[in-house]
């Protein structure tokens, strides 16, 4: 019985690690562009699409479906900061946010157009899994949790360690200041769109490999996002992470209670007390928040 | 009424705003607060209008506590402010920035404007009746059907003075209600307010402008640091050498 | 043809209820509803099994639409303590939850089979004078929501509200509380959503939560950015366009079984996307030309 659940809070790390990258994802947008960037399930989507893309042509190493995933969504999430998002700058959040919806159906759209609405699966070799102490750890949920913080820690490490991080953070902070110090934000916005991109290529593949690939795979994704980069406190990339992981294991620990279908009503609810009781977030500050 | 304020203490972090600050309007009285940028004139009026809890302290109108009211608790009771930067409502005209104002409309509550009929109508009427006074009164007859977005500050200054009468206060708190104002127009702004005040309305002024506030209030309190430097009347209170000092660089 | 017709127009007629739900609450009073389709679901099921439970249709409609508002009042008193792009997360998620629940409650909603047989008014009638007679229904539905809302924007209350949306600081300092507008207007233009919900479900009289997707709630939002954000006449051209350029094909799909391939559900989300894009960026002010708020 106690196995199970450490069973499922396994599980939950790996799909929580998902979460936490997606809302890794938004979160940069946030920090910089001042909107939820409801484009990013679907880049997550493309991500894995692209990874079924390369198994389809006939390689099924993983390598080499993650590269062509992290090429892919790199390059459309520039894409969409130059030939639209940098038009939208100053015209408010209400328009950013509907230009961002408009995007995730137009590549939803496109995805299904050529791909179709069947799922698909990553044929990935069968590995005896690991079993300590009656807890059952897949070897493939080992790799990918070992990728995802890999990620995260490649994404921190250009956020905090290079000159174009540090520029990334100062834009963040005070882009006025930023401008006086001779920092344009145009300058990091198309390395930031890139970063952001890379990770939500990641994160489809992670979450391609753990269950199926379908056009709303990332679409589905995105509540469970938004509440983790709420709960991790608005604009820091840290608490985004583990938040995610903390809702991911939320979710899949109340699965045996509330029922498979219920799972993405569970971050809907984390959502709604977190909004009553500390809309801050757990590692925010107030000044976010009206 | 008398308000009255007492003891109010307010920090932000380490940054203490307002130390032990008391202070009291008599009914009908005038009095003005002067003190240099940063003294926390503003964050005072914000306390007293409910905008700001403060960390300590009461403030009380006549017999009732309001420190734990709302702003809306506060203006029912017939205590409104004016704000440093006029905020007029700018999408709407003149005229009905005025109307919106008045207070207890029926016509405002979902009930009143779906099914109110006459007594809806009626209760308009009365309104827009006042507000053609008013707008007289302040001498915005002519701008009346202008958005509020467009007037001067002076301008809009007399509006937002308007505004705060519609709601038939016992006390109004300006806030430095020179500012911004075309100098031509202080006199006529310094006339409303006197002539409000013989009506039985009470004033609690913040200015910059220690010439113009010593002709419209009886009564100074010279704010520095957040805490209150010195009481009295204008004349008195300018006379003294720490107030000079505090204030101008001892070049008053 | 007649028929075609009249089940484009009354589509239409149920799109523009929607629209206008959504500028009432956006165009009227700012707030940014992304779960239109939830209330528009919670109407359509309410009714539907009110009236398959034999009860008549109009007692239906009238739970439907007291339904969706009650079921707005928690969103609603939510919505006054949240920053904006909270309540569009926040309100994206409750459809998506009002989904799931009519997915996965079978004893209740029939799950993904969805309810067959909701009673349609006027049965007794020929196809076409029942076409024509819901017509009827739909328009006159719209027409007193028009009034509704016209009365509410143009009065006491409309002047409160702008107030409001101006400068809600200067507003509470003159003893006004913003939070009664907000949950008020947003409970009614839950009840108009229901109130379509209702309307379709009686019309098409087959329904399956895989018509309140998250999708529908954006075709809203396409509508009243065509139709000119806050432009009540806009609502119908939006919806208008909407439908008969493009939509009208679906739903008549929906209406008279038949079918149409997945591809054209994919090349209407690429149409949709590429039209809210590029409306955002060229002309927010939409077809009819009024001030886009944000």
């Amino acid at each position: 019985m106690l196995t199970m659940y450490f069973n499922l809070v396994v599980n939950g790390i790996v799909l929580g690690l998902v979460i936490g990258l997606a809302a890794l994802a938004l979160t940069l947008v946030y920090a910089v562009a001042r909107f939820p960037n409801a484009a990013t399930g679907d880049m997550i989507t493309v991500g894995a699409y692209a990874g079924i893309g390369v198994q389809v042509l006939g390689s099924r190493n993983t390598l080499l479906q993650g590269s062509a995933a992290i090429a892919a969504c790199t390059i459309l999430s520039m894409a969409y900061y130059w030939f639209v998002f940098r038009y939208l700058r100053g015209r408010g959040m209400v328009a950013l946010l509907l230009t961002s919806i408009g995007l995730a159906l137009f590549t939803r759209g496109i995805l299904s157009f050529f791909a179709g609405h069947e799922q698909f699966v990553f044929q990935i070799p069968l590995v005896e899994p690991y079993v300590i102490y009656g807890v059952i750890i897949q070897a493939s949920d080992l790799w990918l949790a070992v990728v995802a913080l890999l990620s995260v820690v490649a994404t921190f490490a250009i956020l905090f360690l290079t000159p174009i991080g540090r520029r990334m953070r100062a834009v963040a902070d005070n882009r006025d200041l930023a401008r006086a110090s001779g920092i344009r934000a145009e300058s990091v916005m198309i390395p930031l769109w890139g970063i952001v991109g890379a990770v939500s290529a990641i994160a489809g593949i992670i979450l391609g490999i753990k269950t199926v690939v379908m056009p709303e795979t990332g679409w589905l994704l995105l509540l469970p996002s938004f509440t983790a980069m709420i709960l991790g406190g608005l604009g820091s990339p840290i608490g985004a992470v583990l938040a995610g992981i903390a809702l991911g294991v939320a979710q899949e620990v109340a699965s045996p209670f509330v029922g498979f279908t219920y799972k993405i009503a569970v971050s809907f609810l984390v959502l709604l007390v977190l909004l009553i009781v500390r809309p801050q977030g757990l590692f925010g500050s107030l000044e976010e928040v009206r | 009424m008398t308000l009255t304020v007492s003891s109010i203490n307010k920090s932000y972090g380490k940054l203490e705003i307002l130390k032990d600050v008391s202070l009291s309007v008599p009914a009908g009285a005038r009095v003005g607060i002067i003190g240099p940028n940063g003294a926390g004139k503003s964050t005072l009026f914000a306390v007293i209008g409910g905008s700001v809890q403060p960390d300590s302290g009461s403030i009380v109108l006549e017999d009732k506590t309001l420190t734990d009211m709302r702003p809306q608790a506060r203006a029912e009771l017939g205590l409104v402010r004016t704000f440093q930067v006029a905020r007029p409502f700018q999408h709407l005209t003149v005229r009905d920035n005025l109307i919106v104002a008045a207070a207890n409309q029926y016509g405002q509550t979902l009930i009143g404007t779906l099914v109110g009929g006459a007594r809806v109508r009626r209760e308009q009427d009365a309104i827009r009746e006042r507000v053609e006074e008013l707008l007289k009164f302040l001498k915005l007859d002519k701008v009346a059907d202008n958005l509020a977005g467009r007037l001067s500050g002076g301008q809009r200054k007399l509006l937002e003075l308007g505004r705060a009468l519609m709601v038939k206060p016992s006390l109004i708190l300006l806030d430095e209600p020179f500012a911004g104002v075309n100098p031509v127009l202080f006199g006529e702004i310094s006339e409303r307010i006197v002539e409000l005040n013989q009506k039985g309305i009470g004033f609690l002024v913040i200015e910059h402008n220690i010439q113009a506030l010593s002709r419209i209030v009886s009564e100074m309190y010279v704010l520095v640091q957040g805490s209150v430097l010195a009481h009295g009347a204008p004349d008195e209170v300018l006379a003294i050498q720490e107030v000079q000092h505090a204030y101008m660089g001892g070049a008053l | 043809m007649l028929s075609y017709l009249l089940a484009i127009l009354i589509i239409v007629g149920v799109y523009t209820l929607l629209t206008q739900c959504l500028n009432l609450h956006y165009g009227f009073m700012g707030l940014i509803n992304f779960g239109v389709v939830g209330f528009f679901a919670i109407g359509a099921y309410t009714s539907a099994l009110i009236a398959i439970a034999g009860y008549p249709i109009l007692l239906g409609v009238l739970g439907a639409i007291v339904l969706a508002s009650l079921s707005a009042w928690p969103l609603g008193v939510l919505a006054t303590r949240l920053r904006e792009d909270y309540l569009a997360i926040v309100t994206l998620g409750f459809a998506e939850v009002v989904r799931i629940v009519v997915t996965s409650e079978s004893w209740l909603t029939n799950g993904v089979q969805g309810l067959p047989g909701i009673p349609q008014p006027f049965s007794s009638l020929g196809p076409n004078a029942q076409g024509l007679a819901f017509l009827g229904i739909v328009l006159a539905c719209n027409l007193a929501v028009l009034a509704l809302i016209m009365r509410l924007a143009h009065g006491p209350f409309g002047r409160l509200v702008e107030a409001i949306r101006d400068d809600e600081v200067a507003a509470s300092a003159l003893g006004k509380y913003p939070t009664g507008p907000r949950i008020q207007i947003f409970m009614i233009g839950a009840g108009i959503a229901g109130l379509a919900g209702a309307l379709y479900g009686h019309y098409i009289s087959y329904i399956v939560p895989d018509q309140f997707v998250p999708i529908v709630t954006f075709y809203v939002w396409m509508a009243m950015i065509m139709g000119g954000v806050g432009s009540l006449p806009g609502s119908f051209i939006g919806a208008a366009i909407l439908i008969g350029l493009f939509e009208g094909t679906r739903f008549i799909d929906d209406a008279f079984p038949g079918s149409i391939g997945v591809e054209m559900a994919s090349l209407r989300l690429v149409f949709i996307g590429l039209a809210l894009v590029l409306f955002m960026r060229f002309r927010p002010q939409g077809i009819m030309g009024t001030r886009m708020q944000s």
